[in-house]
């Protein structure tokens, strides 16, 4: 048996799966952890890979977009506890005037006394929310849509394709739009803005539409839409699923949790059995498909490392809590530097795409 | 039209929704017995990742068993036009035009593409702006409900049909909000309690808190969005619901049969 | 290979064609002919299966594919049998790059990936796609896009291919291109393929057969030689050969130097009249100074200069990517000019709007629906009229003097490209602009429509209005134009009279100088007026 030979790949050629893993354990992680310092650093790991993985001038600026609204949410929640907040602990940090808001809103109080430990932990649920975003636009604009659309299981196919669709699309639209624009113009157009803005989204629709007739034609002489004939395996996976919901409503109404965490696992495994059968009975095949490899099983021990250990230390994790000394902020378990390490450590087995690289599907 | 599949998709879509109602409104609707373990088993983060799994399950089942391809493209285009609108509204005091866009497509299409074209134009909208976030399933539902019920209204034509769209444009993009600020708000620990989510509290207590939590903190932008989103459908949806009329007079919805849409 | 017996098709009660039969032989290339509304498209999708399952309509008779009924063949199969490349190939695109593009049919065909990787290679191959393979389908450029939407149908591998007009949007250059390869498909791969052309001269000759669809519904397949006597308006060549009283009907431009011999000998003695000759009441009205556009960054019109006299037509040309649709923009003031100026009437056009532009320069863009912001003709009309201050009606009027089978309760998407042509015409004509600019006016046009567009310019250009029309459509400048511009990258290349630019190009030269070369006749009915201005004498 060989060994495969290990070498960094541009972030785009990663299985996009590996990333998405990655995604997830993060964003479960920032879900466990209730520690501001441990918080922040996650936030700077997964901020740190997205900056350096990302090379396409829009992915990289839709990604600083959402670094922004990440750090919107710890500001939002900073500002939610300072105006309504109820104040926690004993170390009071400012007090504000107060205003009383209408008895119709049950007495509600705008400002009074901020203590520190109620912004630490407003902090900590903002950060906590801004670790989940980032994780998410992290793994969105390291990878191509088409790609991770193509690597869903048979049972989302249609779904995938009206999303291609849409996307390959919106250029066309923005074409479109041009045209309209400088047509305006050239009829001596004198109505509003408003006026014009809808009278182009209409015509904009209208030529969209018109084309429409044309891809559908494409689709079906390429034989596209000869329809599915898995209807019991599809039934299989949203009878999974109705089972899943059934189990979910009779847990939140009778408090009855491990009945219904059961029931909801049969539903899930009923439903993946649906998923199995599907794909195996479709006839579809894929072009060049993805493959799996060292570095993509590197990311997923990551994830699992990442995950087991959550789960493990979940109660070291949550040791900040509100601790009236605050002397606790700083966390000094292992645990929490082994995650960060595991965040990070996608650095270790990926490089950036080069800029000029048009590697099959990664346009999108 | 076939009934059979149009039960089936009926069927489908409601278990989708009585998922995403769970995902949504678990704040409000549990007993407050069952809330603790549901938190401690991290079932609303579970329970959101589901659902757009869910959905793309289900749009997907309604796609092959009944679309005809000529469906699938104009339920493609259309989303591609949600998408494209979609920035248009951003900076401008929250006028949202991609509920004109959703909210016409369910009227004159009918509820299931409504429903359709709801979930896949905002996540397609993420894809593409990379704002794929922990808002997406909640939003990916509301916006497939919003799509579906307009797909229920009344049948008119005329002046009527612009007010009735006006009006429920103006009630959804109200509702809206407020269900999105549930996501958030169980995530708000340490507010003041008459508006914080609190899991001994009883379920009116937790809706009143909801309905306090809604008014001061979001009904600034609630009213002008709802404003804003009248007067978009107003002024357009009379066109763009010609339009779409004219562009579908002879497409076969329903490949299943060969009925047509009137 | 395919056969028709008695089909016939009704769209809503409308006949479109009754009882057509007709037989074509396996690994011929056929070219279907006939105007605009004959149905062409409909037949193709006859063959292909989308009439009637797709796109509605009631069809009656048997269609027979490889001797096999039709309705006796399974879908599967079916897309197995034909390939299908349609008219705008962007439009039917559905993947994002090439190679997934290509592979689209094979994957919902169920193939093995070996295979595919195969089948993918060979057609990338075959259709010299190996530069692009990589590419964004977007980023092609016209004739590349057409390129693909070949290899996709022909990855797998069908018998029958069916192409409806794939070069409407292409340069000659381009088109010329797309028709070799088909015809070097046709003999390496032995496939039967259906054109729908409607621009014959570019695909005669290519032909095994030609099949003619006649406006009465009737249907006629022969060889092109012998069926060009049932055109409507017969090819130049034919009409030249007939000139020249030859019997036989030449199929390309050295077939018929030969044929024409004794014609070119008898008009040695005569020279082409001056198409037009200047009046005192004339002046330039536009002048184009110097003129440099930049876009992205790259100059895209270099130091252009140019003017046009009131009630000259005058045609620009050049390849895709030449510049003509933004030398037109930059006349309409779109494109601010890094450098230089230009005046039409003195006035410079980027700093006129509304009422003030319309009345001094005036655009039909490629797409003429670009223009029309109404759902209804009659809106559309009296938007015009509004705009141009016009009394009601004007528009109207105006319209029907083009052509008189409007309705005024139609949406303008639902005419057909003549009669969109047509509305987008009285718009602007409407207000009189003293300056006119058509981008590629002939676009999806059948001879008809091209004549009445013809006769429209002319009188508007007797009237004194300058006229400037971009376009790709050699005969029409040849035919209309007074000055040609000759455009290459930006840069004017060439720019003079008519007869002097064109006749001395390769590729711009129209089929009657190409013929009677090194004489300088432009049109057929150039060389007409001369022969009869002798018989007279």
């Amino acid at each position: 048996m060989t060994i495969a030979r290990f070498s960094p790949l541009p972030a785009l050629q990663v299985h996009p799966g590996a990333w998405w893993l990655w995604a997830l354990a993060c964003a479960f992680l920032a879900s466990i952890i209730s520690n501001a310092v441990a918080l922040a650093l996650l936030c700077v790991s997964i901020t740190t890979v997205g900056l350096l993985r990302i090379s396409a001038a829009e992915r990289r600026f839709n990604f600083q977009i959402l670094i922004r609204v990440a750090m919107w949410f710890v500001g939002l929640r900073i500002v939610l506890q300072t105006l309504l907040g109820y104040p926690m602990g004993s170390h009071v940090f400012v007090k504000l005037p107060t205003i009383d808001l209408p008895t119709w809103l049950s007495g509600l109080r705008l400002g009074g006394v901020i203590t520190w430990e109620s912004l630490l932990n407003a902090a900590t649920e903002g950060l906590r929310m801004g670790a989940i975003v980032l994780a998410f636009a992290a793994a969105t604009n390291l990878t191509s849509t088409s790609k991770v659309l193509r690597n869903l299981p048979v049972a989302f196919h249609e779904v995938g394709m009206i999303i291609i669709i849409a996307i390959t699309f919106i250029p066309h639209l923005f074409s479109d739009a041009q045209r309209l624009i400088q047509a305006a113009r050239w009829r001596g157009q004198t109505i509003g803005r408003m006026r014009l803005l809808v009278w182009n989204v209409v015509s904009l629709c209208e030529a969209a539409l018109d084309r429409s007739n044309a891809l559908a034609g494409s689709l079906t002489t390429r034989g596209y839409g000869i329809h599915s004939s898995q209807t019991k395996q599809r039934n299989l996976v949203v009878a999974g699923l109705a089972i899943v919901a059934a189990s979910a409503v009779y847990f939140l109404f009778t408090s009855q949790g491990y009945v219904s965490i059961v029931v909801a696992a049969l539903g899930v495994a009923c439903s993946a059995v649906g998923m199995k059968q599907t794909q195996s009975l479709s006839t579809r095949t894929q072009y060049r498909p993805d493959v799996w490899q060292v570095n993509e099983n590197y990311f997923a021990a990551i994830t699992l490392a990442m995950t087991i250990s959550v789960v493990l230390y979940r109660d070291n994790l949550q040791a900040f809590a509100f601790d009236s000394t605050l002397n606790n902020l700083v966390p000094t378990h292992f645990a929490v530097l082994v995650f960060i390490a595991a965040a990070i450590s996608p650095l270790l087995v990926t490089i950036a795409s080069p800029h000029q690289e048009l590697v099959r599907n990664d346009s999108i | 039209m076939n009934q059979a599949g149009k039960w089936r998709a009926a069927a489908l879509i409601a278990v989708a929704s009585l998922l995403g109602l769970i995902a949504l409104a678990w704040p409000l609707i549990a007993t407050s017995d069952s809330l603790q373990t549901w938190n401690s088993l991290s079932a609303p983060l579970l329970s959101a990742a589901l659902l757009p799994f869910t959905l793309g399950l289900i749009i997907s089942d309604i796609v092959s068993a009944r679309f005809s391809t000529k469906t699938l493209a104009i339920v493609g285009i259309l989303t591609a036009i949600a998408v494209a609108v979609r920035p248009l509204g951003a900076g401008v005091a929250g006028i949202e035009p991609i509920w004109l866009i959703i909210i016409v497509a369910g009227r004159v299409l009918g509820s299931s593409i409504g429903f359709i074209i709801g979930s896949t134009s905002i996540i397609a909208s993420a894809f593409i702006t990379g704002g794929v976030g922990p808002w997406l399933p909640y939003q990916m539902m509301l916006a497939a409900w919003i799509g579906m019920a307009a797909g229920w209204l009344p049948q008119t034509r005329g002046k009527s049909e612009v007010w009735m769209l006006a009006v429920y444009g103006a009630a959804v993009s109200f509702i809206f909000g407020w269900m999105m600020n549930l996501w958030f708000w169980p995530t708000a620990i340490g507010l003041q309690p008459s508006i914080s989510f609190d899991i001994t509290d009883s379920v009116m207590q937790r809706i009143e808190a909801w309905v306090r939590f809604s008014l001061t903190t979001s009904l600034g932008f609630d009213i002008p969005r709802a404003i804003f989103t009248a007067a978009l459908l107003a002024l357009g949806s009379r066109p763009f619901a010609a339009a779409l009329r004219r562009a579908t007079r002879n497409v076969v919805i329903d490949a299943s049969s060969d009925s047509t849409i009137a | 290979m395919i056969r028709f017996s008695n089909v016939s098709l009704w769209y809503q009660d409308e006949p479109v064609f009754a009882q057509l039969s007709f037989d074509l032989a396996e690994g011929e290339l056929v070219v279907l002919a006939g105007p605009t509304g004959s149905g062409k498209s409909s037949l193709l999708q006859i063959i292909n299966g989308l009439v009637p399952e797709f796109s509605g309509g009631r069809l009656a008779g048997h269609v027979f594919l490889g001797g096999i009924d039709r309705q006796e063949i399974d879908l599967e199969q079916r897309v197995k049998l034909i390939g299908t490349v349609q008219q705008s190939p962007l439009d039917g695109f559905v993947a994002d790059n090439v190679e997934d593009e290509i592979a689209f049919g094979l994957e919902t065909a169920g193939m093995t990936n070996d295979a595919m990787r195969q089948r993918v290679e060979e057609v990338i191959d075959m259709l010299s796609l190996h530069d692009i393979r990589n590419r964004p389908l977007r980023t092609l450029s016209g004739g590349q896009q057409q390129r693909v939407a070949i290899a996709s149908a022909l990855a797998l591998q069908p018998r029958i291919l069916l192409m409806d007009e794939p070069t409407s949007a292409l340069d000659p250059t381009a088109a010329d291109e797309v028709f070799s390869t088909i015809h070097r498909l046709v003999h390496d791969l032995g496939i039967t393929v259906v054109v729908a052309e409607h621009r014959l001269e570019r695909v005669l000759h290519f032909a095994d057969r030609v099949l003619l669809l006649q406006s009465d519904g009737k249907v006629v397949v022969d060889t092109p030689e012998r069926i060009v006597r049932k055109f409507p308006t017969p090819p130049i060549l034919t009409q030249l050969a007939d000139l020249a009283g030859a019997k036989k009907s030449p199929l390309t431009v050295r077939e018929a130097r030969k044929l024409v011999e004794p014609l070119t000998h008898a008009l040695k003695q005569f020279t082409p009249t001056q198409r037009f000759i200047s009046t005192a009441h004339q002046h330039d009205v536009l002048k184009v100074n110097g003129v440099t556009v930049m876009r992205d960054g790259l100059k895209v019109l270099r130091d252009l200069n140019f003017t046009a006299t009131t009630g000259t037509i005058t045609a620009v040309m050049g390849r895709n990517g030449a510049g003509k649709s933004t030398f037109l923009h930059t006349l309409m003031g779109d494109h601010q000019a890094a450098s230089g100026t230009i005046a039409i009437n003195g006035q410079d056009p980027r700093h006129l709007s509304g009422r003030e532009l319309l009345s001094t320069v005036s655009i039909v863009p490629q797409q003429p629906l670009d223009l029309l912001m109404s759902a209804r003709v009659s809106e559309e009309c009296k938007t015009s009229d509004a705009l141009h201050q016009s009394p009601l009606g004007t528009t109207w009027n105006v319209l029907n003097e083009f052509v008189h089978d409007i309705k005024p309760d139609q949406h303008p998407r639902d005419l057909s490209e003549g009669q969109r042509l047509a509305l987008a015409l009285a718009v602007t004509l409407t207000g009189e602009p003293e300056v006119l600019l058509l981008d590629e006016p002939t676009r999806g046009l059948d001879s008809a429509a091209k004549k009445h567009l013809v006769d429209v310019l002319q009188s508007a250009a007797a009237r004194g209005q300058t006229i400037i029309l971009a376009t790709h459509d050699v005969e029409l400048a040849a035919e209309i134009a007074h000055k040609v511009v000759i455009l290459g990258d930006g840069e004017i290349v060439a720019h003079g009279d008519a007869a002097e630019v064109l006749t001395a190009s390769n590729m711009f030269a129209p089929i009657t100088s190409k013929v009677l070369a090194p004489q300088t006749w432009l049109t057929v009915a150039d060389v007409h007026t001369a022969l009869n201005a002798r018989d007279s004498k």
